[in-house]
C-alpha cells in the first residue's frame, strides 16, 4: 500500500556543458535519474524534480566545476582532465599508462581510491562539492597513423598528435615530437601531413572518421583513463535527508559501472567498424611495450610525490591504485608503484 | 557652490588618474596582440619546418585573449566605444538636450553599477587563486620560506593554481584573475565619473564631429 | 509569474533598453543578473553566476580569430589592397552599362575574402567608387546603393568577425563556418550583378550613367595587373586556403594573414611605426568590445538556461505543430525586425540562444542555420532607422547632394536582393554545406 504521508518534492538542476548525445550524459539523463526516480519510489517519502541543463545551457565544458561549486547546478559531471591544477589526484589513472584497458576495472579501482583515501574526497570539498562516482569512457589510447607503424623504431622521426597528459608518454622515444590538439582537429592535422599519427581511442577514432586519413592502428594498449566525476553542490548536499542521499550513492555506483560497461561496448564496435572500413590493426609485441614504459619517465612517482609534498597521501595511494588492478587481473607492463 | 565647485575639481583630478590608468593598461594591451600575432607565427614555422612544435602556444593564445580584452575594456569605456545602439538618442538630442543628456547619464549609472557588480563578484576568484600560492604565509605543507625573496617567489609561483597539464606547460591563474577584477574596478570608476563629469569625460570635442565618429566607431566593431 | 514567463519578459526588456541606447552588452548583463535573482530568490546565484561567466567567457582558444582577422583586415586597408582590386576589376567591366556598380560588387567580394568587416569594405569603397559614378552621372541614389549593398560581403565571405560569433554561441568550428560562407556569398555577388544589369534593361534612368571610352594609354598594362592582382591572391591562398586544405586552423590563419598583410604594406612603404601601432590599438578596441559583448550574451544565454526558457520555447513550438516553413517565416521575420535597429551582432546573440534548442532536434544544420543567422541579420545593415553601413556611407562621403535618405532608398532595392538570396538558401541548405563534403 501507498503509504499515508505526502511526498516531499525536492528541486534540483543537473548540469554538463557536453550536448545530451554524448554518452555519459545520455547514460546521466536515461539510466541515473531514471533509477534515482525509481528507488524514491519504493519509500514515496521523497521525489526529485530534476531541470536538466546540458550543452553549454547553464555551463561549458570546463564549467561544471564552479557551476558545481557556486551553486548554479546542483548535480554535475565535472571533466576532470580540465582541473589539473585543483584536481591534482584526478590523474591517477593517466599517470600510471598499460596497466589496464578495461574501463570496468579502472572506474572501479578509481572510484574505491575516492572512498578509502580522503584526498580526492578532500579536493572536491574545497571545491564546495562532494563526490559521488567515477566515470570512464574510453577503453585506452592506441596509435593511429597515416603509414603503417609496427615498431617503435618505425615512430621514429613522426610527429604524433596527442592531449593533456598522454604527451607525456612520448618523451622517452627517441625523435618523436608531440603536437598538441583537440580531438575534432585531429582529422584535419593528419589529413595535411601536420601530425603522421594521433594518439587516440577507437570509438573517438570512429566518430571522427580518422580512418579516412591515418587507416593504420598500432595497438599499444596505453590505457583506460578515468576523466568524469558526478558531484554534487555541498550545500545542496548537506540539506538533503538521508534517504536521498543513499539513493544517490548507491545508484552513482550503477552509473559508474553501467557508464564502463558501454564504453568497453563502444570500444568494441568501433574497433570492428575501423577494421570493417579498411584500417588494419598492428598489434605491439609485448617486448616492444615493455621498452617504451621503461623509456617514460616515471610520471607516476613524479604524480604520487607532488601529491605527498602536499601532505596527501600520494605514493600510498598509487600503491594500493596498482595493487587494485592487479588484484582485477591485470598486468602491468611496467610496476609503476615499484620503489627503486 | 563653493563645495560644489571642490567636487568637481577632486572629479577632473580623479579623471586624470583614471585617464592615465585605462591608457597605460590599454597599452599593455596593445602589445598582448602583437606578441600574439608572433607567438602563433613562431609556432607554425617551428612545427611546420622545425619538426618542433611549442606546446605552450594554447595556454599563452588563451591568456593573452584575456589580457586583451579586459586591459583594453576601460580605455574602450573610457573613448565611448563600448557597443550601443543610439539612434534615439540622437533622434531626442536635437530637440530636448537636456532630456538626451539626463538619458546619458542614467546609461552611465546603470553601467556603474554592472562594472562594479563583476569587480565584487569576481573579486573572491582572484583571492582564492592568489592564497594558493601562499606568496606571504607558510604552506600548509612544503619547505618554509629560505628568507630569499626571489626564491620564495619563485617556490610561492610553483604552488598556485595553474592552467595546463603539469610537465608539459603550465601558467599561474591569479594574474588572469587579476586583470579581470581590476578591469571591471576601473570601467566602474570611469562610468561614474562619466555621471558625475559628463559622457565625454570633460575632454569637450566638437558634438557633431564626435557623433558621426561615435557612429562610424561603434559600427565598425560590431557589424 | 513563472521563471519562464520571467524570462520571456526580460528578452523584451532588454530589447526596449537597447532601443533606448543603453550599452548592448550592459543591457544584456544587468536585465540577465536582476531576472536570476527574481527568478532563484537569491541573489548570491545571481552574483556567482556572474563570476562564473565573466571568468570563463574568454578562455577559448578559438577567439584568438578576432583580434588576429581584425588586425589584417585594418593593415590590408592601410596598404591600399581595396583600391587595387576595384582597378582591376574596373577594367574588367568597363564595356557594360552599370558597369562600375558591377566592378563595385566584384571587388567587394574579393576584398570580403581579405577583411572581416563590412563598415571596413563600406568606407573603403565609398572612396574610390562613389566619386568616379557621380562623376560619369550615374544616379546618385545607385552610387551609394550599390556600395552599401555590397559592403554586406565583407560579413558573408570569409573571413567574418559575424561567422565567428555564430559559431561560439552555437558551438560549432569557425572553420567550417568560414568554409560554409563561400558559395552564399559568391551567389549574393553574382545575384547583385543580375539584378544591376536588369534594372539597366528595364529601367535605365534608375541606374544612369554613360560609357566612357578609356584611352589605350590609361588601360592597365599585363604588369600592373598582376601586380594590383598578386598580393590580394597570395593573401587569399594563405587564409582560406590554409583554412580549406586544413593546413591552418582559423587561428593559425589569422596569424599567417596578418604576418603575410604586415609584409605586404611594409614593401609598398605604406605602414609607420605609428601607423602600426595604431592598428594595433584598433584592433585591441574591437577585440575588447566584440568579447565583451560576447561575454555579457553568455550570461543571458545562461540565465535563458537557467529559466528553461529554450526547452519551454520548444515544447511550445511542437505543441503549435508549427510546419518548418512557418518557423522559418517568424525567425525571418523576427531578425529583419530587430535588424531595424539592432547591429548585427547584437540579433545573433540575442535570437540564437533562443531558437537554437529549436532548430538543432528539427535535424537541421547548425552550419545553415548560422548563414541564415548572418545573413538575415545583415539585412538590418541597409535598412532604417538604423542602417550602420548606410551611415557609414554618408559619414564617409561628407557630400551635401546626397542625403541619408538617398542612401536609405539606394540601398532599399539591394535589401531585397538580400532577402531573395536568403529566401532561396533557407530552401537549399545544400548551398552551405557543399563544400564541407
Ligand atoms: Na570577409
Ligand atoms: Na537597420
Amino acid at each position: 500500500a501507498v503509504p499515508a504521508t505526502a511526498t516531499e518534492t525536492i528541486k534540483m538542476i543537473a548540469i554538463d556543458g557536453y550536448p545530451e548525445r554524448s554518452m555519459w550524459v545520455k547514460e546521466f539523463s536515461g539510466f541515473f535519474i531514471p533509477r534515482v526516480d525509481e528507488e524514491l519510489a519504493r519509500t514515496g517519502t521523497y521525489k526529485i524534480d530534476w531541470q536538466q541543463a546540458y550543452g553549454g545551457q547553464i555551463v561549458k565544458p570546463r564549467g561544471v566545476l564552479e557551476g558545481i561549486k557556486l551553486g548554479l547546478g546542483d548535480i554535475g559531471i565535472v571533466t576532470t582532465i580540465f582541473h589539473n591544477s585543483a584536481l591534482p589526484s584526478q590523474a591517477i589513472s593517466a599517470a600510471t599508462p598499460m596497466v589496464s584497458s578495461d574501463a570496468r576495472i579502472v572506474a572501479k579501482a578509481v572510484d574505491e581510491i575516492a572512498k578509502e583515501y580522503p584526498q580526492m574526497q578532500a579536493e572536491f570539498a574545497s571545491e564546495n562539492q562532494v563526490y559521488l562516482a567515477t566515470g570512464v569512457v574510453l577503453d585506452s589510447y592506441q596509435i593511429f597513423s597515416k603509414t603503417p607503424v609496427k615498431s617503435l623504431d618505425d615512430l621514429s622521426g613522426l610527429k604524433l598528435a596527442g592531449a593533456g597528459y598522454n604527451l607525456r608518454y612520448l618523451e622517452g622515444l627517441k625523435d618523436v615530437a608531440g603536437v598538441r590538439g583537440g580531438l575534432p582537429n585531429f582529422y584535419n592535422m593528419l589529413q595535411t601531413g601536420v601530425v603522421d599519427a594521433a594518439m587516440l581511442w577507437p570509438e573517438a577514432a570512429m566518430t571522427f572518421k580518422i580512418n579516412e586519413v591515418a587507416p593504420h592502428m598500432l595497438k599499444v594498449d596505453l590505457g583506460a583513463v578515468n576523466s568524469k566525476t558526478v558531484t554534487v553542490n555541498k550545500d545542496v548536499w548537506d540539506k538533503l535527508p538521508d534517504e536521498v542521499k543513499d539513493v544517490l550513492q548507491s545508484v552513482a555506483v550503477e552509473y559508474r559501472d553501467r557508464v564502463a560497461k558501454v564504453a568497453m561496448e563502444r570500444a568494441a564496435t568501433s574497433l570492428d567498424a575501423f577494421e570493417e572500413a579498411g584500417g588494419t590493426v598492428v598489434v605491439l609485441t609485448e617486448g616492444q611495450r615493455s621498452a617504451w614504459a621503461d623509456a617514460m619517465p616515471n610520471i607516476a612517482e613524479e604524480w604520487a610525490g607532488a601529491l605527498d609534498k602536499k601532505g596527501a597521501p600520494g605514493t600510498a595511494m598509487l600503491g594500493s591504485y596498482v595493487q587494485k588492478l592487479k588484484d582485477a587481473g591485470s598486468v602491468p607492463v611496467r610496476d609503476w608503484a615499484a620503489t627503486n | 557652490m563653493q563645495s560644489n565647485n571642490g567636487t568637481l575639481r577632486a572629479a577632473r583630478s580623479l579623471t586624470g588618474l583614471a585617464r592615465a590608468l585605462a591608457i597605460g593598461a590599454n597599452a599593455i594591451g596593445t602589445l598582448t596582440v602583437l606578441v600574439l600575432v608572433i607567438v602563433m607565427n613562431i609556432d607554425v614555422v617551428a612545427r611546420g619546418v622545425f619538426h618542433a612544435p611549442f606546446l605552450g602556444v594554447v595556454e599563452i593564445v588563451i591568456f593573452s585573449m584575456i589580457l586583451i580584452v579586459f586591459l583594453q575594456l576601460p580605455d574602450v569605456v573610457r573613448v565611448n566605444r563600448l557597443t550601443r545602439s543610439d539612434g534615439f538618442l540622437i533622434l531626442i538630442r536635437s530637440s530636448h538636450p537636456r532630456l538626451a543628456e539626463f538619458f546619458y547619464r542614467v546609461i552611465d549609472a546603470i553601467a556603474c553599477v554592472l562594472m562594479a557588480l563583476i569587480a565584487y563578484a569576481t573579486y573572491p576568484a582572484l583571492v582564492e587563486a592568489f592564497e594558493t600560492c601562499h606568496y606571504f604565509t607558510q604552506p600548509e605543507f612544503g619547505p618554509a620560506p629560505t628568507g630569499d625573496l626571489w626564491t620564495d617567489l619563485v617556490a610561492a609561483t610553483r604552488r598556485c593554481h595553474y592552467f595546463g597539464t603539469l610537465g608539459v606547460f603550465t601558467i599561474p591563474w591569479w594574474p588572469a584573475n587579476a586583470a579581470i577584477t581590476a578591469s571591471a574596478g576601473l570601467c566602474a570608476v570611469i562610468f561614474f565619473l562619466k555621471v558625475i563629469v559628463g559622457h565625454d569625460l570633460g575632454e569637450g570635442a566638437d558634438a557633431s564631429d564626435t557623433q558621426a565618429r561615435e557612429l562610424r566607431d561603434s559600427a565598425g566593431e560590431t557589424s | 509569474m513563472s521563471p519562464v514567463e520571467i524570462g520571456a519578459l526580460s528578452v523584451v526588456a532588454i530589447v526596449v533598453l537597447i532601443y533606448l541606447g543603453v550599452y548592448i552588452p550592459v543591457a544584456l548583463a544587468s536585465v540577465s543578473f536582476v531576472t536570476l535573482w527574481i527568478v532563484s530568490e537569491k541573489p548570491i546565484l545571481a552574483i556567482n553566476f556572474l563570476r562564473q561567466t565573466i571568468g570563463d567567457s574568454v578562455t577559448e582558444y578559438e577567439f584568438a580569430t578576432i583580434p588576429l582577422f581584425t588586425f589584417m583586415g585594418l593593415v590590408v586597408a592601410k596598404a591600399g589592397l581595396g583600391k587595387d582590386v576595384y582597378d582591376v576589376m574596373n577594367q574588367v567591366f568597363r564595356r557594360i552599362r552599370g558597369g562600375i556598380g558591377m566592378a563595385t560588387v566584384g571587388a567587394n567580394a574579393v576584398f570580403a575574402a581579405v577583411t572581416g568587416s563590412s563598415i571596413a569594405s563600406a568606407s573603403v569603397f565609398t572612396k574610390v567608387s562613389v566619386p568616379e559614378m557621380l562623376r560619369l552621372d550615374y544616379n546618385k541614389r545607385f552610387a551609394v546603393g550599390v556600395v552599401a549593398g555590397s559592403s554586406v560581403l565583407g560579413m558573408i565571405i570569409p573571413p567574418s568577425a559575424m561567422l565567428i560569433i555564430y559559431s561560439f554561441v552555437a558551438e560549432v568550428s569557425v572553420g567550417e563556418m568560414f568554409i560554409a560562407g563561400i558559395i552564399p556569398g559568391i551567389i549574393l555577388a553574382l545575384a547583385y550583378i543580375v539584378a544591376i544589369a536588369f534594372a539597366g534593361r528595364i529601367a535605365p534612368k534608375a541606374i544612369g550613367g554613360r560609357i566612357e571610352e578609356m584611352p589605350d594609354e590609361e588601360l592597365l598594362s599585363w604588369s600592373e595587373l598582376v601586380g594590383k592582382t598578386a598580393p590580394i591572391v597570395i593573401l587569399i591562398t594563405i587564409v582560406l586556403g590554409g583554412i580549406y586544405t586544413g593546413w591552418l586552423t582559423p587561428v593559425e590563419a589569422g596569424a599567417a594573414g596578418s604576418l603575410a598583410g604586415l609584409v605586404i604594406a611594409l614593401l609598398r612603404r605604406r605602414m609607420t611605426a605609428g601607423s602600426f601601432w595604431e592598428a594595433l590599438l584598433e584592433t585591441g578596441h574591437i577585440t575588447a568590445s566584440i568579447l565583451f559583448l560576447i561575454t555579457a550574451a553568455s550570461f543571458y544565454s545562461r540565465m535563458l538556461g537557467f529559466v528553461d526558457l529554450p526547452n519551454q520555447l520548444q515544447a511550445f513550438l511542437d505543441s503549435q505543430n508549427l510546419s518548418f516553413f512557418w518557423i522559418m517565416v517568424a525567425y525571418v521575420v523576427l531578425m529583419l525586425f530587430l535588424g531595424t535597429l539592432l547591429d548585427t551582432a547584437s540579433i545573433i546573440l540575442i535570437v540564437v540562444p533562443l531558437f537554437i534548442d529549436v532548430i538543432e532536434p528539427m535535424g537541421l544544420s547548425l552550419i545553415w542555420f548560422g548563414l541564415v543567422t548572418v545573413i538575415g541579420a545583415e539585412i538590418g545593415l541597409l535598412t532604417p532607422p538604423l542602417g550602420i553601413s548606410c551611415f557609414v556611407i554618408k559619414a564617409t562621403l561628407n557630400d551635401d547632394r546626397i542625403s541619408l535618405k538617398d542612401v536609405f532608398l539606394g540601398a532599399l532595392p539591394f535589401a531585397a536582393v538580400m532577402l531573395v538570396v536568403l529566401i532561396v538558401i533557407i530552401r537549399f541548405p545544400v548551398l552551405t554545406t557543399y563544400l564541407l563534403n
